[in-house]
């Protein structure tokens, strides 16, 4: 066997050497590409983590960028159980530098074996952080994260509603719109409500909820042509960051979660109904002397007018005779259940928020239900769902949906409601209301309103029946009434009649004002110019009035009639 | 060439592991700049949204009502609004309002204004 040539075998050698280096460098060249090119994946994700978290919930502003809710950084302190010796003596110094902490639960969570998570106290002030880092005490953990605030405070409350401590919403807006909130947190939402409007319709409706000690209060102002609510309160108050803790009838929107039997306002609709029926128009009398009878049930008036009243007259003096003929006149069941179906009062407000009560709509429509349906009782309905119908009534007899956010698209009924003339007469009648009827107190100087009044006897608790001593006062006005733009709406849940309405809690004396001063203090700021003496005229003009002594009472009446323009 | 290729090779791993090495660690200089900006970013984030609630706050409908009533300032009345043909030298005023580009010689874009009316006055109201 012949030894290879050394040589070759140096030359073999260095070949494989050559190799080698060549893999070497090849595996260096690749990295030094790798790291110069493209940043690893698991680089990217380890940096990601370590970003602290940002905001995780968007703005809420109002319809002009007014901020409503954010959210702003709040460190929670926390401590380690297992460095820490002595449990009551480490919550006994906390405690002496912490408000609200209770030494007796932070000990016995201290003291639970195995834990290493003890919570001592979320959103720290300033101060406190500085306290508990001058402490030193071993296993402190302090966590950033976002605590939503509310800056106007419990201004939206209800409409606004609440995040839980999980960061998710709770109820109103924030529920509503929970995941857009939390997935695009850049991108303010915009609400179609209006800061401005929202508090002048607070303060009034506040100031008549305390001054007749009304159990709740709601209030709503909506843009009759885009369906924007402008503005919603419900009283009791509400703490957006008590949300958790309070009571339920405070957590109650009564605007649009609960329903109300609203009386005397539904006779806008039952007049809407009879005059779109074409078998009552406004010349037409009904015999008013009460009470109207139906089987053993008899219904009244306030005040007995001992004769027949015009259809303007109903409307104004909020006659129940004389609207529930109107009622029967129109066409009964047959027209009305089918109308109140068309004006969605037979199913919840098709609207985004969860706080959607359902109404009590009548399953059969013997003769009395559509008495009482026809002025209001025996159907009970939310306030917002009532003033959507009325905006839909007189603007051009279409219902529109709510809109909540400003972005959201108008929505339209295809088929109106009521057509033209029946819209044009039902402002005059709402005007005639407000000018010589039960809510002349919601008159404006410088605006043409139209409104209506009611006054509903809530039922009686634990009996069948109605009870008398408590009520719901409400007004619905509509500015300015010639072509409306704004609807206001006011709800009193049982107020008590002061001696500024000589003790009456009716509609006209309690809610109408308040509809006149938000009417007064909103018009200017929406930019709504006053009314035009023209108007006034071409109003007036369509009024026949002549005043009486009324032989059998001795009081001093008013008989009002309608005078069609071609008549004049 | 290959006769004595080893100690230029060796050279050049280590030229180039000290390369890797120096890349690496710029590498985790940058992140961790990143990451401290990244942290400062939402700091200042977190100190801007509580600014503006702050501001927020401070200009609540409430306390405004509450300055202005003190500086005996009233709201605006429907009657202060009128059609804007009723306003002497509107055209004056919407003139004022609109921004003319003048190209200048130096290539520069001017944008040049017009001078307001001093003191616009409703028509037979003022001089």
């Amino acid at each position: 066997m012949t030894s290879p040539d050394p040589l070759a075998r140096a030359r073999g050698r260095l070949r494989l050497l050559a190799l080698a280096f060549l893999l070497a460098f090849g595996a260096v060249g690749g990295r030094l590409l790798q790291l110069l090119l493209a940043e690893p994946p698991a680089t990217a994700a380890r940096t990601a983590r370590a970003e602290p978290e940002v905001g995780p919930r968007a703005d809420i502003v109002d319809r002009h960028g007014r901020l409503l809710a954010t959210d702003i950084p709040s460190v929670s302190f926390a401590l380690d159980p297992l460095y820490v010796r002595d449990p009551a003596a480490t919550a006994a110094r906390i405690a002496a530098v912490l408000e609200g902490v209770d030494t007796a639960e932070l000990t016995r969570r201290l003291a639970r074996p195995g834990s290493r998570y003890a919570p001592v106290k979320r959103h720290l002030l300033p101060r406190e952080q500085r306290a508990v880092l001058e402490l030193g005490l071993p296993g402190t953990i302090l966590r950033t994260r976002f605590r939503r605030v509310y800056p106007q405070g419990d201004l939206a409350a209800h409409l606004l509603g609440a995040v839980g401590a999980d960061g998710r919403g709770l109820a109103g807006v924030e529920y509503a719109f929970d995941r857009r909130l939390r997935e695009d947190p850049d991108r303010p939402l915009r609400l179609a409500l209006d800061l401005r409007v929202q508090f002048a319709l607070r303060e009034e409706l506040e100031a008549a909820f305390r001054r007749f000690r009304a159990k709740g209060a709601c209030g709503l102002v909506l843009d009759v042509h885009g369906g924007d609510l402008l503005a919603e309160v419900s009283l009791p108050a509400l703490d957006p960051l008590r949300f958790g803790e309070a009571p339920e009838e405070v957590r109650l929107d009564r605007c649009s979660g609960a329903v109300y039997e609203l009386g005397s306002v539904f006779k806008l609709v039952t007049a809407a109904m009879a005059l779109e029926s074409g078998r009552v128009d406004l010349a037409r009398r009904f015999d008013a002397r009460g009470p109207y009878r139906i089987g053993r049930f008899r219904i009244r008036d306030v005040h007995d007018y001992r004769r027949a009243l015009t259809v303007p007259e109903i409307v104004a003096f909020s006659s129940n005779v004389g609207t529930v003929q109107m009622a029967f006149a129109a066409g009964g069941a047959a027209v009305m259940e089918p109308f109140l179906r068309r004006l969605g009062f037979d199913r919840p407000l098709d609207w985004p928020l969860p706080e959607r009560a359902r109404p009590l709509f009548p399953r059969r429509w013997p003769e009395i239900t559509v008495a009482t349906v026809a002025f209001g009782h025996g159907i009970a309905v939310s306030p917002l769902q009532y003033a959507r119908a009325v905006a839909a009534l007189v603007s051009d007899g279409r219902p529109r949906r709510v809109r909540v956010r400003a972005d959201a698209p108008v929505e339209v009924a295809r088929e109106p409601v009521v057509g033209e003339a029946t819209v044009e007469r039902l402002r005059w009648l709402m005007w005639l209301v407000v000018e010589r009827g039960t809510g002349t107190k919601a008159a404006s100087r410088r605006y043409l309103v139209g409104g209506k009044t009611g006054t509903a006897d809530k039922p009686a608790r634990g009996r069948r029946g109605y009870d008398r001593d408590r009520t719901v006062s409400s007004f619905v006005g509509v500015f300015p009434v010639d072509a409306p733009r704004y609807l206001v709406l006011v709800v009193l849940d049982e107020p008590v009649g002061d001696e500024g309405t000589f003790g009456f809690r009716y509609g006209g004396w309690t809610a109408a004002p308040v509809v006149g001063a938000v009417i007064e203090r909103i018009g200017p700021l929406l930019g709504v110019p006053p009314a035009d003496e023209e108007v006034r005229r071409r109003y007036f003009a369509r009024l026949r009035e002549e005043r009486f002594v009324d032989p059998g009472t001795g009081r001093r009446e008013k008989r009002l009639a309608f005078v069609a323009p071609d008549r004049r | 060439m290959l006769r004595r290729p080893l100690p230029p090779l060796v050279l050049l791993l280590v030229l180039a592991t000290a390369f890797v090495y120096r890349q690496e660690l710029r590498m985790v200089g940058v992140q961790r700049e990143r990451t401290a900006l990244a942290r400062e970013r939402a700091r200042l984030a977190g100190e801007i949204r509580a600014l503006e609630a702050s501001l927020a706050w401070l200009t609540r409908p409430v306390r405004l009502g509450r300055l202005a009533a003190a500086l005996d300032m009233v709201p605006a009345t429907a009657d202060r609004l009128v059609p804007a043909e009723a306003v002497a030298r509107r055209e004056g005023i919407e003139l004022a309002r609109r921004r003319f580009p003048v190209p200048l010689p130096s290539g520069y874009v001017a944008t040049l204004r017009a001078r307001p009316p001093l003191s616009p006055v409703r028509d037979g109201a003022g001089p």
